[in-house]
């Protein structure tokens, strides 16, 4: 087996734990290679209860997804929320845990959405300092993530993609680069989605979200919504096969999908899309 | 130090800890049996995972709810039946079983006592057995041994006190009396149904789906039926609410009866009293 064909082979694909569609991932366990699991879905449970998840990673690799640390801040990271995520990551021991490069609060009130933070000097610095914070307290650098925005942020110095990459190596951490939010970006400010990717830091990538919007209108006009509540496009899945071209490290991808569940027969053919998707950009590579 | 010759309090305080140590004697026993570091796959099959659950009669009322769900059987008070050409929409044995059972009309008690629990018992007990899910019959003679030992012990002590009470006329032995019964009744009610792998496999699948509890109201589709008999067989018939599933209130324990638990649980259940039995959710001891 040549180098790159070891590569490619260590390619994994996967998708996000929901309970509506466990019974599913449970059957299908031999075709999924890793489940990531919400850990604000779990702080319900206590350390015990916890540990059903754990016990299920020696059946499938876990990594942990946290959404409620707002690490892209000036505020500091709330000491609450990065307790009750250090909890879980720490009683379900996954191979690996991530956050949005994202705000999620004001000094007093959660926005309940993911929040982009004007990309600049100052939230590097503030970012770094709550992803140091983060790490001491769960005992991991977290892999992070670019998020979708519908605005372009007030007060931006740099372009995002620049903004990402100071963090990633300042924290010395690696990119859970998520397609669907830079193909829902890059449709909503009228840029290329592939020119796009290829400004982040597709060296630092070990993890790939993808997931499916749909678009919408309002009074500003029509836009592209990534609400997890649809198919993969072609869209996402090419770029998913461009990502498997440019980068020479192995993927790990993960389909994420939060309502509107299909058959999982559905689902699974999403997984095998991915699968091909990568095995066609590490064909192209050789 | 002859604990027999300890005053009333004093014994009483030694009786108590003497209860305690038997009561943890017998689960640590319990949780010697069949304990595998393997962690195997969660099942997905409802019927089975409600026998582990509950046994045959759980498996059965879960097979009678689905069918309803699906809408193969109909609910007049307690008589569940169907018509004779349904039959054919069995998926398994099991449910070609009940079907058959209620083509002249049957009642839970009676599926579950009838040919349909021996159908389940034949289909999952072995195939739980060999997984170390459920205890062999090995197992459960030899813990039902160590919980008669250990029940004959504490009575031992109790019924020496006593007399030796008497011989000295020292008649106040009424709380001793109480606290014997007490920890008898405990232990007695000791299961020994699950091995520990089982109780483990059974709350974790009540972990790991735990919120689908809040969106019982979205499985009223007959195309959800599968995740519908899902939540039955890990949560049991207490997860969903009547007023959602109507029919359901022929698979619930009826309020002031007292057979909540020994309709669903078998008679020596150890966690179920009055209507909290949580439509057979046994658990703690393995039971």
């Amino acid at each position: 087996m040549t180098q790159q064909e070891k590569e490619s082979f260590k390619d994994r694909v996967g998708l996000g734990w929901r309970p509506e569609i466990g019974i599913g991932i449970l059957q299908q366990l031999d075709k999924i290679d890793i489940i990531e699991v919400v850990a604000e879905n779990c702080t319900h449970l206590n350390n015990a209860e916890l540990k059903a998840f754990s016990r299920l990673s020696s059946q499938v690799d876990i990594v942990v997804h946290a959404l409620s640390l707002g690490l892209a801040s000036t505020y500091p990271v709330s000491t609450k929320h990065v307790e009750a995520v250090a909890r879980v990551v720490n009683a379900i021991k996954p191979e690996a845990w991530s956050e949005h490069l994202a705000f999620v609060r004001t000094k007093d009130r959660e926005l309940g959405h993911l929040a982009a933070p004007p990309w600049s000097e100052e939230t590097v610095e503030s970012t770094l300092t709550n992803i140091q914070v983060a790490t001491q307290a769960v005992g991991s650098i977290p892999h992070l993530e670019n998020i979708s925005t519908l605005y372009h942020p007030i007060g931006s110095t740099m372009s995002e993609a620049d903004w990402t990459t100071e963090i990633i190596r300042g924290a010395k951490s690696t990119l859970l680069i998520d397609l669907e939010n830079i193909y829902a970006n890059s449709r909503n400010f009228k840029t290329d989605w592939f020119t796009e990717m290829l400004k982040f830091p597709l060296a630092e990538v070990k993890y790939v979200h993808i997931a499916g919007g749909h678009e919408a209108t309002d009074d500003a006009g029509e836009y592209f919504l990534d609400d997890h509540l649809h198919p993969v496009s072609e869209d996402v899945f090419a770029l998913l096969e461009e990502l498997a071209f440019r980068v020479s490290q192995p993927l790990t991808v993960i389909l994420e999908r939060d309502g509107n569940y299909p058959e999982f027969n559905q689902t699974n053919a999403e997984l095998n899309q991915a699968r091909k998707a990568l095995a066609k950009g590490r064909q192209r590579r050789r | 130090m002859n604990p027999f010759d300890l005053y009333g309090p004093q014994f009483i305080a030694f009786y108590s800890v003497l209860q305690m140590a038997s009561v943890g004697v017998v689960y640590l026993f319990w949780r010697s049996l069949g304990k595998s570091e393997n962690f195997r796959r969660p099942m997905t099959d409802p019927y089975l995972i409600a026998y582990l659950r509950g046994g045959s009669k759980e498996a059965v009322k879960v097979v009678a709810a689905s069918l309803t769900h699906r809408r193969c059987t109909k609910v007049r008070g307690d008589t569940i039946t169907t018509e004779a050409g349904e039959a054919g929409l069995a998926t398994n044995q099991l449910e070609k079983t009940v079907l058959e059972a209620c083509i002249s009309g049957a009642t839970l008690r009676q599926l579950a006592n009838g040919r349909s629990a021996d159908v389940a018992e034949r289909l999952f007990h072995q195939r739980l057995v060999s997984e170390h899910l459920i205890l062999s019959e090995d197992q459960r003679q030899k813990a039902l041994l160590v919980k008669a030992l250990v029940i004959g012990g504490l009575l031992a002590v109790a019924v020496i006190k006593i007399l030796l009470a008497i011989q000295r006329d020292k008649h106040n032995v009424m709380v001793l009396v109480i606290l014997a019964a007490i920890g008898v009744i405990a232990l007695a009610k000791f299961r020994f149904w699950r091995t520990p792998n089982g109780t483990t496999a059974l709350k974790d699948l009540k972990s790991l789906f735990g919120r689908l509890k809040s969106q019982t109201s979205q499985l009223a589709n007959s195309s959800q039926n599968h995740q519908f008999s899902f939540l039955l067989a890990v949560f049991g018939v207490a997860a969903l609410t009547t007023s959602e599933y109507a029919f359901l209130a022929a698979f619930k324990p009826k309020q002031g009866s007292n057979s909540g638990c020994g309709n669903s649980c078998g008679s020596s259940c150890s966690s179920c009293s009055g209507g909290s039995c949580g439509g057979g959710g046994c658990g703690g001891c393995g039971s």
